[in-house]
């Protein structure tokens, strides 16, 4: 009787020791990471460096001033104090990683990174080994998106001040989702650009941005000379500090004029590409958008890549064009010329109507394209004040409007194949589907051919609304 | 062991049989026919599933007139003692290498997706230790189990797979052949191994009666595995294309990774892994239960609950052996699975088809009846 009990007992106490040690040890403590011992980096810039490969630079949340709603001007004014930013030197992005542990108090997390930003210059060498890592790396998003900046990345990372999201993550998760009402700008997830870039069926973009050449803070050269007056004070004697600081205002000075300069010559070859005396919204490219805002950093067109490597770029104009054949466009303001008066604009605000129908085969060796696209429009504006929403005249500006973007779609697709030779499109996925196995598919050689590709572009634009007002009238 | 109190309905086979196959899901196995296939992984799925429901079809029509026998029974009806053996042998080499090198993927899975700083050994005590209480309260518990868990699994695959379409392109299904119809159709043909769970029933057979209930599960539950196969390798290649497809270590992982609607609707992948944990321990529990009950049988021991200890340590130490995951992945897909169907399919049809034709010999228990009288 005693001995069943006794051993009912142990039974007993063994269980409950298993359950509690169960308990415990699931709690997970080897792999526990707090919340605020984790410093999330919000976006990412990757530069050559000078001491080792590659110049790393992190956009690291504050989280106290993102909850706190503390801005620059106090009490939500701005997103840029919300974030600090550190660049290190190292061979990879992963040593960087371990090597900013060193002097930063917090464990680095990855797990909310909204961009990855590449200089050109990396960009033009070969993406990538680093694409690989990241794709690799388990606290990479899939989503997290490819940005190449045609200044430094550590630059552009540094310029991002924005004035309405106090919450960094927020400010680019909606930046770079305005190609979805824009369509000067496309999406660029890394498992896209990774997917892309393997495959031999079309090739990978990534977001273009830039700093304004325009845009700048309008400081005094006194205030240029004061500002670095303050940043070498400490290091040099008083008299050589304001010698240095003269210099430093005038070759700033002359970084201003140097590009103004090249501002206007972009634009001057902008205008001869375009045939256009004054040019529209959608001819600009990250970087030479006529605008004067505080924040300097902005996306506009996109990179375009051919074996890993950036092999051009494409404006906001060809950008609608990509995002039109691709099926991502969906609705933008575009500026057209009037049909009678060539002096003046109708705008309509463009929308997909159907998905793009394409289809690829090959005659003599080389690809020939169709492209089907089927849009519409409401007006927007007739400056004018030509009554073109009567039916009879409707058809004016719808063929005016069609033979715009037939044309800009066909100059885009020109530059794609002979220019870059990068089928970003992916027309050779839809001739992948015509082989019947890889072998075949294969000996297309796809490629190499795609260069030599000749493009059928067929548009369509109905326009179904004149807004409010259902006819103009001339008094 | 006494059957004559246990009974597992059909819900419950099936149930386990789904548990078996379909955890591979989870694993590697969308990449593996990727490999084998390129961009015609959908194809290789029903090809297969075709031949093994074919395969099945001869094996519930061999094994008429066996009703109440287990393959153990079956295999001492045949020969007595040397085949029972050979059954054994051959049973609890894919039963120790199937287990050990799914504990092993799973752990290093976990360990991957978010317990990465604990040691390997921890983690993998965690599934062991499952698999081990599931054992020892016997097959009803873990078939009871089964038909409360797959479900719940059932439905977190859907809700994936559902999540995750709208990102699919058709064109990744193209070439429609993929790498060649003689590589899809010749040289993937021992790919069919990844319908060798349908081997429980061959356990459970004398608890489910009757030979119609017997084809039932058979042929049910290869179907819903084909289809939980299909889905899941047709979205897979749908959303990352082939060669790309070929690279990711976990499928259904990176699947969910890629779940995003706006910005409250993301990072949804930690929920799938509590599915994927209770599927790996489910699929433990059915694996060393047959194990487990084909060593008892075989030597008429009348309890199994002491070998639960011996069996899972071994298991344990086993899944350690691989030196590193590619190791331990390299084994599973290029060794294990491209012979495991010489055991589970085309032994079973040897064994079943020598009882047929010498049916009419005696038994080796009959015989041994006339010798006690």
């Amino acid at each position: 009787m005693i001995n069943n009990m006794l051993k009912l007992c142990c039974k007993k106490v063994i269980f409950a020791l298993i359950f509690i040690i169960g308990n415990i040890s699931l709690y997970g403590c080897f792999d526990s990471r707090e919340v605020d011992e984790l410093a999330y980096v919000m976006a990412m810039g990757v530069d050559k460096g000078k001491v080792s490969d590659i110049k790393v630079t992190f956009q690291l949340a504050v989280p106290a001033k993102v909850g706190s709603g503390e801005g620059e001007n106090g009490g939500g004014g701005g997103g840029s104090e919300s974030t600090t930013i550190t660049s290190v030197e190292a061979p990879t992005i992963y040593s960087a990683l371990e090597m900013i542990n060193s002097y930063i108090s917090k464990q680095i997390s990855l797990a909310h990174a909204k961009a990855i930003v590449f200089s050109e210059e990396i960009a033009r060498e070969d993406l990538t080994r680093y694409i690989y890592a990241v794709s690799r790396g388990r606290e990479f998003r899939p989503d997290i998106q490819v940005i190449v900046s045609m200044n430094k990345a550590e630059d552009f990372i540094k310029n991002v001040k924005p004035k309405f999201e106090i919450n960094p993550a927020k400010y680019y998760e909606m930046l770079l989702n305005s190609y979805s009402y824009t369509g000067v700008l496309s999406k660029s997830p890394i498992i896209d650009f990774f997917v892309d870039a393997k495959s031999i069926g079309r090739d990978p973009v990534a977001v273009l941005a830039a700093l304004n050449m325009q845009s700048s803070e309008d400081k005094s050269p006194q205030q240029v000379e004061q500002q670095d007056m303050q940043e070498q004070s400490g290091k040099t004697p008083q008299k050589e500090g304001k010698n240095e600081a003269e210099n430093a205002g005038q070759s700033k000075e002359q970084e201003k004029t140097n590009e103004k300069n090249k501002f206007k010559e972009e634009i001057g070859k902008i205008k001869d590409k375009k045939m256009r005396d004054k040019l529209y919204e959608r001819d600009f490219y990250a970087g030479i958008l006529p605008r004067d805002y505080e924040d300097k950093s902005e996306v506009l067109g996109l990179a375009v890549f051919k074996s890993g490597k950036m092999a051009g770029f494409l404006d906001g104009e060809e950008t609608i064009a990509y995002n039109m054949i691709k099926g991502l466009y969906n609705y933008a303001y575009m500026t057209f010329k009037d049909p009678e008066e060539k002096d003046k604009y109708f705008v309509l605000n463009v929308k997909k109507s159907r998905k793009p129908a394409k289809k690829v085969k090959i005659e003599d060796g080389m690809p020939n394209i169709d492209v089907k696209l089927e849009l519409e429009a409401d007006i927007l504006s007739i400056q004018s004040g030509k009554n073109y929403e009567d039916p009879k005249k409707l058809h004016l500006i719808e063929d005016a409007a069609t033979k715009e973007i037939k044309t800009f779609i066909e100059r885009f697709l020109d530059k794609t194949s002979e220019q870059l030779n990068a089928d970003i499109c992916g027309f050779g996925e839809i001739m992948k589907a015509r082989c019947l196995t890889m072998k075949q598919w294969e000996e297309i050689d796809w490629q190499n051919i795609y260069k030599n590709s000749k493009f059928n572009v067929d548009v369509k634009i109905k326009i179904r609304r004149p807004g409010l007002l259902i006819k103009s009238v001339n008094g | 062991m006494n059957n004559k109190t246990i009974n597992i309905g059909i819900f419950e086979n099936i149930c386990m049989l789904v548990a078996l196959t379909s955890t591979q899901t989870y694993l590697g196995m969308p990449r593996m026919i990727a490999e084998a296939s390129g961009s015609a992984g959908w194809m290789l799925i029903l090809y297969l599933l075709a031949i093994s429901l074919l395969l099945f079809f001869i094996i519930q029509w061999l094994y008429k007139g066996n009703e109440g026998l287990d393959i153990v029974d079956i295999s001492e009806k045949l020969g007595g003692m040397p085949v029972k053996l050979i059954t054994l042998i051959l049973f609890e080499a894919v039963v120790f290498m199937g287990s050990s090198l799914t504990l092993r993927q799973f752990a290093e899975d976990m360990k991957i997706i978010s317990l990465n700083i604990s040691p390997i050994s921890y983690v993998t005590l965690f599934f062991v230790a499952g698999a081990l209480v599931a054992c020892l309260l016997g097959i009803e518990a873990i078939s009871r189990a089964s038909a409360l868990i797959v479900p719940v699994i059932f439905t977190g695959f859907i809700i994936l797979i559902i999540s995750v379409i709208g990102r699919g392109n058709i064109l990744n299904l193209a070439p429609i052949f993929g790498i060649g119809p003689k590589k899809l159709f010749l040289e993937s043909l021992p790919r069919i191994s990844i319908f060798s769970g349908y081997i429980i029933i061959l356990i459970t057979a004398p608890y489910v009666r009757t030979h119609e209930n017997f084809r039932k599960i058979g042929l049910y539950g290869l179907a819903a595995s084909g289809f939980i196969m299909f889905v899941s390798v047709v979205t897979y290649t749908l959303v990352i294309p082939y060669p790309v497809s070929t690279q990711y270590f976990l499928p259904s992982f990176q699947l969910a990774r890629m779940i995003n609607y706006g910005r409250f609707f993301q990072r949804l992948e930690s929920i799938f892994v509590f599915t994927w944990a209770s599927s790996a321990i489910l699929y433990l529990s059915v694996l060393i239960y047959i194990g487990l009950h084909l060593f008892a049988k075989t030597f008429g021991l009348k309890y199994f609950k002491p070998l639960v200890f011996s069996f899972c340590t071994i298991i344990f130490t086993l899944s350690l052996l691989p030196e590193n995951l590619p190791s331990a992945v390299h084994i599973e897909s290029s060794i294990f699975r491209n012979y495991l169907f010489i055991i589970t399919f085309i032994y079973v049809i040897l064994l079943f088809s020598l009882t047929k034709v010498f049916r009419n010999l005696p038994s080796q228990q009959k015989k041994r009846g006339a010798k006690n009288d």
